[in-house]
């Protein structure tokens, strides 16, 4: 093994283990909603922030492991300069100092996302070209994603008080990080682990990885549409963002359509990563249909904002647990099926009993407020219930990721244990 | 095929700028508002806070919010020790700065214009049902106010003496409320009890009360229940 493979192993478990924390700060945040903890409320305020942060940071450890997986499948013989082990390095110290601000709640918590953005695109940009399409792909979609991370604080340098172009820039970083970088790479990833597991031709995952990684890039511009147009679009735009609501669902079922194409020939692999990829499919087409939604007027309000950031986040942390399943399976019989099924339904019902009891929360609350006539503070107690089903779901998703992560550091890859003795 | 990537993000790409610039508000920020942005971006308010439905997410939009509070509802809030710790470390300049900052955007064409989110809540509060009040004085209205959503106060708190529901009995707090904060009259306290409930806490009763009557409330309904308490003595 060499060190660039174990780089990038590396990269995928740094990955798991901020995953975990972040469904732990996700369960965290639904213990908050639930008001049945006020201790925890005010000794942890930023849950839901730290959750965030320990999200995207894991999201893009496991994107970057991956990149390197597919740069080594086309280069095999590529070893690491000092220049990429210095960034390398520059990642990991900003992947754990940036949840870590949040965790403490230290002022400076919101600053350190820049370092974790140039952190990325350093990385990103020291992978070597390969000849392999599909890199060309998640490269762009990675630099997205960190230029998402790093154009607030960008526009804020450059335009000190201009108030309006730091909301618009923010919800064009968001819509770069999570509607468009993240799954654009996280697609890339997808079709190199088609072609892994399954008998699909490299031509086939090729031409797949650009002509979906286009597609899910003019999605996320329509998932990041209906925000943009919060700030007072004229109505011919607001009917242009309705009409093409069906783009980002479309987009999503092309992508779902040829997972399926890939899963039906995935032949006699024993890895489980055709389960987390049709995971990754369902919980992407899920996250554009409701994205999808929201661009439509009479069904903006029923939507929740956050639900299909949600459902695009986890769907790249599956495609992320799919790789590292792929990983272990290639680089070590011992760790050959990288887990047993459990962790995978596990966490397969927990994100979507929370996601399915979150959006029936808001849509309850907001039925309640269009209905009756009931504020917030009055259906805060009648969607109780639904708030800790989605704890419930997300303590499962939890204990999953958890369970996949003590089976993967427990067996690690056997190359992995041969390299380390060394 | 590499044409159809870089076509389509291209494509993607021009889409997202072009809406930019089309939704774009072109005004000038005063000179005080400007500084309460510098400081809006220094605490990290955009953390938690979001405005226009941008960012944030934890806490309320504070787009309208001079709309929804008195002045000195916001200025109370933002020195609330028991609400995150970024309030807390604000100078009495930085708050001034903030507030300047709310009032001019809120003074904007803009701020006039629902947001996706506020639109359902927004909307509830014209279509509630409820008969005219306006012939009502305003302690009437706040005794209907607090036995209905969206406070339900009569659910936690009993108006009969020495009955606890969940909260303390509200008989007779027209006659304590005064004693109850140095320096508070009994309708500063009450509003800020009904606002910022941490604040103060009734001995032996524990802080179980909802904290955000604030987004919940109007600014007339929170008045009309502070006319209700104050009759009862």
């Amino acid at each position: 093994m060499t060190r660039a493979e174990r780089a990038a192993v590396h990269l995928l478990a740094l990955a798991l283990a901020l995953l975990i924390g972040g469904a732990a700060a996700s369960a965290l945040t639904a213990v908050e909603r639930t008001g049945t903890a006020p201790l925890l409320a005010l000794s942890l305020p930023s849950a839901a922030g730290l959750a965030s942060t320990l999200l995207t940071c894991g999201l893009l450890s496991g994107l970057l492991g991956g990149g390197l997986l597919i740069a080594l499948d086309d280069c095999p013989a590529w070893r690491l300069s000092p220049a990429q082990i210095g960034a390398m390095r520059l990642w990991w110290a900003a992947a754990l100092a940036s949840p870590a601000a949040w965790l403490l709640d230290l002022p400076f918590a919101s600053a350190l996302t820049v370092w974790v953005g140039i952190a990325a695109l350093i990385l990103t940009a020291l992978v070597p070209s390969a000849l392999r399409r599909g890199l060309a792909v998640w490269r762009a979609g990675m630099a997205l994603a960190g230029i998402g991370l790093l154009l607030p604080a960008l526009l804020a340098a450059i335009l000190p008080g201009d108030v309006f172009t730091a909301l618009i820039g923010g919800v064009i970083a968001d819509g770069l990080r999570v509607s468009i970088g993240i799954p654009v790479a996280a697609v890339a990833l997808m079709f190199w682990l088609m072609h892994r597991f399954s008998t699909v031709t490299p031509v086939w995952a090729a031409r797949g990885t650009r002509t979906c990684g286009g597609l899910i890039a003019l999605a996320g511009a329509w998932l990041t549409l209906p925000g943009l147009a919060a700030f007072g679009a004229p109505n011919w735009m607001r009917t242009l963002i309705g009409v093409g609501g069906f783009i980002p669902p479309l987009a999503w079922a092309v992508v779902a359509a040829h997972t399926y194409a890939a899963l039906v020939r995935s032949g006699m692999t024993t890895a489980r990563t055709t389960h987390w990829t049709a995971l990754a499919a369902l919980l992407f087409l899920l996250g554009g249909l409701t994205g999808g939604l929201r661009a439509l007027p009479e069904f903006a309000a029923w939507t929740a904002p956050a639900l299909s950031n949600t459902l695009m986040m986890w769907g790249a942390a599956a495609v992320m647990i799919g790789a590292l399943n792929q990983t272990s399976a290639a680089f070590g019989g011992r760790a050959a099926r990288g887990g047993a099924l459990a962790p995978f339904w596990l966490v397969t019902g927990g994100v979507l009993i929370a996601v399915w009891a979150l959006s029936m929360a808001y849509a309850a609350q907001t039925a309640l407020a269009l209905g009756a006539g009931v504020g917030l503070a009055g259906s805060a107690g009648l969607i109780a219930p639904l708030r800790s089903l989605a704890l419930v779901g997300w303590m499962a998703a939890v204990f999953g990721v958890s369970w996949f992560g003590v089976g993967f550091w427990r067996r690690p890859p056997a190359a992995l244990i041969e390299a380390e003795q060394e | 095929m590499r044409s159809v990537f870089t076509s389509l993000l291209a494509l993607a790409l021009m889409v997202l700028i072009a809406a930019a610039l089309i939704v774009h508000p072109r005004a000038e920020l005063s000179a005080q508002a400007s500084l309460g942005f510098a400081v809006w971006r220094a605490q990290g308010c955009a953390g938690c806070h979001a405005l226009f439905d941008a960012g944030g997410g934890v806490a309320s939009d504070l787009a309208g919010v001079t709309r929804r509070r008195t002045i000195e509802n916001i200025r109370a809030a933002l020195r609330d020790p028991a609400l995150p710790p970024h309030h807390a470390g604000l100078t009495v300049s930085e708050i001034d700065d903030l507030i300047a900052l709310f009032r001019w955007l809120d003074a904007q064409p803009l701020s006039a214009r629902p947001t996706p989110t506020a639109l359902a809540f927004a909307a509830a509060v014209a279509s509630t049902g409820a008969p005219p009040t306006a012939a009502l004085t305003p302690a009437e209205r706040g005794r209907a106010e607090f036995s209905r959503a969206p406070g339900n106060c009569a659910s936690c708190h009993s108006l009969a003496p020495d009955v606890v529901i969940v909260g303390p009995s509200l008989a007779g707090i027209a006659s304590r409320a005064a004693e109850r904060v140095p320096g508070q009259t009994a309708a500063v306290y009450l509003r800020n009890a009904i606002l910022y409930p941490s604040d103060y806490l009734v001995p032996g009763y524990a802080d179980l009360m909802a904290k955000n009557l604030g987004a919940a409330l109007t600014v007339d309904q929170v008045d009309d229940l502070v006319a209700f308490l104050l009759t009862l003595e």
